[in-house]
């Protein structure tokens, strides 16, 4: 057997579905919207997926819901019903049913056990009673008959589409005083024993729930929202609900993706204004040119891109060197050395033997021309020979060695200088404008300005050694100067990172989640679209799915109205969420009116069972039983018929089992000639309940008086003061039988009729009421009878009477009369 | 016990056993049946409390002569006897749209039956005869 959960909801939302195909062909949604809505209806899941860009594409043809073509492949009706041990029933005692479609009546005093029946099948079924739910521990506990030691229900019932008898049965430990502690199991044909709970009818025992007791009758309609909760559950409209909240909650997670991203927006521009970091005046700039350069942002984020303005200088000062000092010691000890050098090459010996040289070369050159003669100079005749010239030569080689050690010293000199100079190198740039970090660059600038401009001098040995002396005394303040100012750059440098860090950080947060905001902005649209069509299309849907139902309802509420001026136009669901609720429209005398306050207790009871009958006898149930306990109290006469006539009609399809207090919906039933089984519940000593068939009471009490005339072992001062009353009884039912045909066939109202039979105490009177239809003339009924009937017949009743008070002569003879005269007093009627 | 020599306590006894079988002689109408042996045990126990010189009023209806009681079992006893007695009354009669009486009401009405019975026949003119009619 397939679960009848599956079936009735795969039911109930093709149903649905349906609905909101047709409406979205009518009412057109754009394309994501649309999606999302049919996925919100299909539950949480499928929404997710939905958002998360897998979009079903569900086809939006509408289909055809076969309604309750599977829903009836399960059709359970009740065989027996079995108590023991539970409330007012002790032994075990059975209800048998004639399980299909049809009307049976179970009358019983209050506290003949009737309702024992009846809760015990609920309890049976569904494990609880919900007529005690809201009850104290006074009620609850006070469960088990004190006449039987075990508890135990047992159903039987039969199930169209298997052959046998599933069997449920439920029973408690000696010692278990609560209604819970029961053990369970369900028996289906062919298989093998299993939980109630395998049987698959737990939805349909709460969406169809097939129990009515008094008291939930009364309390249908006291709170619309449970009922408007229960028909919504019931008709599947929960989903609506469900998936506008749904939608709802992915809109909502979209939105506040959205405005998270707006808040850290906020919080990141404050963030950068406040910092000087020009990353952060960047940054800021970007966000606030409108459209935000995620890409741009991120750069700056992860702090690529060359470091430009203060950050620039400070870091290039943070890494400001001065020359080498060992470079510039070893300049200025260069500086010395070729002075010296230089000194001793150019002293007067030296400069003596250079200018003898070139007079020399210029005399050897003279020689060479003009060949031997005079010197030229001092004009010593015949100076200028060979041997002049050999010596002079000779002279001259050694004056040249002389000259090019000068040279050499010179050369070097200017080496030694042009080193010195390489050293003096300028301010550099980002010294220069290392008054823009706000550092205290001073006293570092001023020592390479003063370094810059040391003067390099002439080149002579001098000049050179006051360069040297020179360089050695600014070196140090310069090398000092600069490494403090260094010092002072890098430490801002790392500070300013270690801000900076943070931000990027945020920054970088930015980023990622302003990346999907524009998707989230786009899905929050579309998802609000959806939450707009279902809005509106949530009064139409509701109103489609309740209507067949409704419809039921209102034709239940005419029929059993009967002489109420109230009439019903018009049941649906109305309002949303707390507000929810049942609306009835009904008009008085023809005239709108006000909601349920103009109802007595008896309309409102009928119009619960209006509402009742068509949830619990849906055709996609599968349970084809309805137990209704006790709908007759309150209840007028006429409406007891019109009841007795909806019964009836939902016996036609259904196994409708109605437990009664008193005679009053038996006589209905009997009166209209309605198909129906009416069950006499009776309480006997010590709890013993048992089950009687009482379709025709009059036979049922003259068989009961035939048979203790029979009874042998019966004393007569028993049998003769007990049979005519039995009798005498048999003859009044009879007689209000009669008299309630009549008056019934001839349209009277139900009030007169009732009244005037309650005033009829008596036999007489009653007898004067079905022979005469007139309860005065009690005193012609025995010249009446002796003329009419027959003086056996006068006899009869005289002895009825008279025995009831004080015993019979003859009580075999009596029961015989009184059946003849029954049948003749009946014969009235037709 | 015979036809007419049954005391009222006999015949409340005999009500009581008719509760207690609970077997299907009595059908569905073992309630009644009690309820009008009963009526009859209040009924023969009031016409045989009359002093032999009242005597005749065993004749009066029984409305009257529940009426009467007052004089003889004081206030109380007779209210007592007079509600057991209507109420035996409404149980003895089929009324419409009712059931027959359940388990509870009749020990109850057989009940206070017996305490009525018992009144009067404390009540009794000593010498009387205990047995009715």
């Amino acid at each position: 057997m397939e679960s009848g959960r599956g079936i009735i909801v795969r039911v109930m939302e093709q149903a649905l579905e349906a609905a909101v195909l047709g409406r979205l062909e009518r009412v057109g949604l754009a394309e994501p919207a649309a999606d999302l809505l049919l996925a919100s209806l299909d539950g949480d899941k499928e929404l997710r997926k939905a958002v998360g860009g897998q979009l079903t594409h569900r086809p939006k043809q509408a289909v055809a819901a076969d309604n309750g073509t599977h829903a009836q492949a399960v059709r359970a009706y009740l065989r027996s019903v079995t108590v023991e041990g539970f409330r007012g029933i002790g032994p075990a005692a059975t209800l048998d049913l004639q399980p299909g479609p049809g009307l049976t009546v179970v009358c019983g005093r209050n506290g003949s056990g009737k309702s024992s029946f009846a809760e015990g099948l609920e309890v049976l079924l569904t494990g609880k009673l919900r007529r005690w739910e809201n009850r104290s521990a006074v009620w609850r506990d006070g469960w088990r008959c004190l006449h039987a030691p075990q508890a135990r229900l047992r159903a039987e019932l039969l199930v169209e589409g298997t052959s046998g008898v599933t069997v449920v049965e439920r029973s408690w430990s000696e010692d278990a005083m609560a209604l819970t502690a029961s053990t369970a199991w369900a028996q289906e044909p062919a298989r093998q024993r299993g939980t109630v709970e395998d049987l698959g009818w737990a939805q349909a025992l709460s969406s169809y729930r097939p129990f009515l007791s008094h008291s939930e009758l009364e309390s249908l309609l006291a709170e619309p929202k449970n009922l408007h909760d229960q028909l919504n559950a019931l008709l599947g409209l929960d989903a609506l609900e469900a998936a506008a909240k749904l939608l709802a909650g992915a809109r909502r997670d979209c939105d506040s993706q959205v405005r998270a991203a707006k808040d850290l927006r906020a919080e990141l521009e404050a963030a950068l204004g406040a910092s000087e970091d020009e990353r952060a005046v960047s940054a800021l700039a970007l966000l606030r040119a409108g459209t935000a350069d995620v890409e741009a942002l991120a750069h700056l984020s992860e702090g690529t891109g060359t470091a430009a303005g203060a950050r620039g200088v400070l870091t290039q000062l943070g890494a400001l060197t001065v020359p080498d000092g060992a470079d510039v010691d070893g300049a200025a000890a260069g500086l010395r050395t070729a002075a010296d050098i230089l000194e001793a090459a150019t002293s007067a010996a030296a400069e003596h033997a250079g200018s003898v040289a070139e007079m020399l070369e210029l005399a050897l050159a003279h020689y060479g021309r003009h060949g031997p003669g005079d010197c030229p100079v001092c004009q010593a005749p015949g100076a200028l020979d060979g041997a002049w010239e050999a010596s002079a030569s000779s002279r001259l080689e050694g004056y040249k060695e002389l000259g090019q050690e000068v040279a050499t010293a010179r050369r070097s000199a200017a080496a030694a200088v042009a080193a010195a100079r390489a050293l003096l190198v300028a301010v550099p740039p980002s010294l220069v404008r290392a008054g823009e970090t706000g550092l205290d660059a001073g006293p570092a600038l001023e020592a390479w300005r003063a370094w810059s401009a040391l003067v390099v001098g002439d080149g002579k040995p001098g000049a050179m050694r006051a360069l040297a002396d020179a360089m050695g005394t600014a070196y140090p303040v310069l090398a000092e100067a600069v490494a403090r100012l260094a010092g002072a750059a890098g430490d801002e440098v790392r500070s300013r990172e270690g801000r900076w860090a943070p931000l990027a950080e945020r920054l970088a947060q930015y980023c990622r989640a302003t990346a999907g905001t524009d998707k989230a902005k786009a899905l929050a649209s579309s998802l609000k679209d959806a939450e707009k069509w279902l809005k509106g299309a949530n009064d139409e849907l509701r109103d489609e799915q309740v209507r067949p139902f409704a419809d039921r309802t209102v034709a239940l509420w005419a029929e059993l109205r009967q002489e109420s001026n109230v009439e019903l136009l018009r049941m649906r669901l109305a309002g949303a969420g707390n507000h929810s609720h049942v609306e009835f429209e009904v008009a008085v005398d023809g005239k709108d009116a006000a909601g349920l306050g103009v109802m007595s207790q008896g309309e409102v009871n009928a119009l619960a069972l209006s509402v009742f009958l068509p949830r619990a006898t849906s055709e996609r149930s599968p349970l084809r039983f309805v137990v209704i306990d006790d709908p007759v109290q309150a209840m007028d006469p006429a409406k007891v018929a019109g009841l007795a006539r909806v019964l009836a009609e939902a016996g036609k399809t259904r196994q409708v089992v109605v437990f009664t207090h008193d005679d009053r919906l038996p006589a209905a039933v009997r009166d209209l000639q309605l198909p129906a089984r009416i069950l006499q519940v009776q309480r006997r000593a010590g709890s013993v309940v048992e089950v009687v068939a009482v379709s025709d009471p009059v036979s049922l009490l003259l068989a009961d008086a035939a048979r203790l005339v029979a009874a042998d072992h019966l004393s007569r001062a028993v049998t003769s003061r007990v049979v005519p009353g039995i009798c005498r009884t048999a003859l009044e039912t009879a007689c209000n039988e009669v008299t309630r045909r009549r008056r019934l066939a001839n349209g009277s109202g139900h009030g007169q009729l009732e009244e005037e039979l309650l005033a009829a105490r008596r036999l007489l009177p009653r007898l004067a009421l079905a022979l005469f239809d007139d309860p005065s003339k009690g005193g012609e009924v025995y010249s009446w009878l002796n003329a009419r009937v027959g003086p056996w017949a006068a006899d009869a009743v005289r002895a009825c009477n008279e025995g009831a008070h004080a015993g019979g002569a003859n009580p075999a003879n009596l029961v015989g009369d009184v059946k003849r005269l029954v049948e003749r007093v009946r014969a009235l009627a037709t | 016990m015979t036809g007419q020599d049954a005391t009222p306590l006999d015949l409340l006894a005999a009500a009581r056993e008719v509760l207690e079988d609970s077997s299907a002689l009595w059908g569905t109408s073992w309630g009644r049946a009690a309820a009008f042996l009963a009526r009859q045990a209040l009924e023969q126990a009031v016409a045989g409390a009359w002093a032999p010189e009242l005597a005749e009023l065993a004749s009066a209806s029984f409305a009257d002569q529940f009426a009467c009681l007052r004089a003889l079992v004081g206030e109380q006893q007779a209210l007592g006897a007079r509600q057991a007695w209507s109420a035996l009354c409404v149980a003895c009669h089929a009324h419409p749209y009712e059931l027959a009486p359940a388990l509870a009401e009749v020990t109850d009405l057989l009940e206070a039956a017996r305490n009525a019975v018992t009144a009067l026949q404390v009540a009794r003119v000593p010498g009387a005869s205990s047995s009715g009619g």
